[in-house]
């Protein structure tokens, strides 16, 4: 028994404390790849999915949750040979990143112009 | 760049008030409306009540009763980026830093004078307002004074003494830090896409009426072939927030949480491929 416990303290995997890494084996090229993200869901997933079928160069893109009590995302990529998984993978991020920046600037316009019904506060914080 | 199909997405506020906000989101995808809606209501941080070092609890709920109602009481949250969550301070439990102490000590003294007077009250309730917060930008909502939160019932004699420490965090790990009470989010109201399936008894129609948002909508004409390349492309969305932070910022934070989560991993991306050049080939 003793012996046992031994070999498992040798073994042992480091445990993975990266947000982004690639799935063992299925970068066979370039060109495809499932990242795994760590502590990811839905909310970055399904947005990322279709920022990442946005791209014309992506030939395939579909994200998982393996487990539901695992907090983690597994993001499938597969491209054309004009550019490689790991670079759609950072367009897709760039992409998501610069239409939450549109949003965000939509909304201050928006909040500046003040054309909506509103409010006055009673009593401010 | 082809992510902004003509022009990107558009925001409408249609009314904004002191804890609620409607407004609606064209001209983008579903999925980045519902990362919109699932980042205001889970990942959006606010402060409210984790921890409570009870001294006297004469009153008839237990601790544990009493614990779990401070943690629910809402706090004003929009100074929150001044704190940082515990797990990141360097301290060993908490600390001024990453946590507001609130008090309280309510002690209900017998006056033998009133005590057989059935028509005098004599419960005296212990509200959200008898908590003393040592930080002024924290403490509990308060909107309506004459109605403010109830966390016990005392009768002469009974003494509640306890000491609460608030702290940073999320609701996806545990909902009081949720900003947010309620998220309407509609699109499609005449459910051209038929992505909605009513359960009926007689008459879809008559059963299911429509919604406000279908006024700004053209109705379904029967007769029209359904179009199964349609995608939704307009959003309406109301936040209804617990009056811990205005609506509109729970709205624009949880725009920039997720740019910081895409900028996190772009960095983590880059690590991961700087570290082993030959593994991914380039």
């Amino acid at each position: 028994m003793s012996t046992s416990v031994s070999r498992m303290d040798e073994d042992q995997i480091e445990v993975d404390t990266g947000k982004v890494s690639v799935v063992p084996g299925t970068m066979i090229e370039p060109q495809c790849a499932t990242f795994c993200l760590q502590d990811e869901d839905h909310t970055l997933g399904n947005a990322l999915r279709w920022a990442l079928m946005k791209n014309s160069e992506v030939d395939f893109a579909s994200y998982s949750i393996p487990h539901p009590s695992e907090a983690r995302t597994n993001v499938r990529i597969q491209t054309s040979d004009n550019t490689t998984a790991a670079d759609a993978m950072y367009k897709g991020l760039d992409d998501l990143a610069d239409l939450c920046d549109h949003v965000i600037q939509a909304f201050q316009a928006e909040l500046a112009k003040g054309e909506f019904e509103y409010e006055e506060e009673e009593n401010a914080f | 760049m082809d992510i902004y199909n003509s022009g990107g997405p558009e925001v409408s506020i249609r009314s904004l008030k002191k804890d609620s906000m409607k407004f609606v989101l064209t001209n983008t995808d579903l999925s980045v409306a519902n990362a919109l809606r699932r980042v205001m209501i889970a990942e959006v941080p606010t402060m409210a009540i984790d921890m409570v070092e009870i001294e006297t609890n004469s009153t008839v709920l237990t601790d544990e009763f009493i614990a779990h109602r401070l943690g629910m009481i809402p706090l004003t949250s929009f100074d929150v980026d001044r704190i940082q969550y515990t797990r990141d301070c360097t301290c060993t439990l908490y600390c001024p830093n990453c946590s507001v102490e609130l008090t309280l000590h309510v002690k209900v003294n017998v006056d033998y004078d009133d005590m057989n007077d059935p028509t005098i009250d004599k419960t005296r309730q212990v509200t959200a307002l008898d908590l003393i917060s040592s930080d002024e930008s924290v403490k509990p909502v308060s909107d309506d004074k004459a109605h403010p939160i109830l966390i016990v019932k005392m009768r002469p004699g009974q003494e509640l003494k306890l000491k609460c420490i608030a702290k940073k965090g999320v609701a996806k790990e545990h909902a009081k830090w949720s900003p947010v009470y309620g998220i309407s989010f509609e699109y499609d109201p005449y459910n051209r896409l038929r992505h909605s399936h009513y359960w009926i008894e007689e008459d879809e129609k008559l059963e299911w009426g429509v919604s406000a948002n279908a006024a700004e909508e053209t109705p379904v004409d029967p007769n029209e072939p359904f179009d199964y390349n349609a995608k939704p492309d307009k959003y309406y969305i109301e936040v209804e927030t617990s009056g811990c932070m205005k609506p509109e910022e729970v709205a624009l934070r949880a725009m920039t949480i997720m740019q910081d989560k895409l900028g996190g991993l772009q960095i983590k991306l880059d690590d991961e491929f700087k570290e082993d050049t030959q593994r991914w080939g380039y």
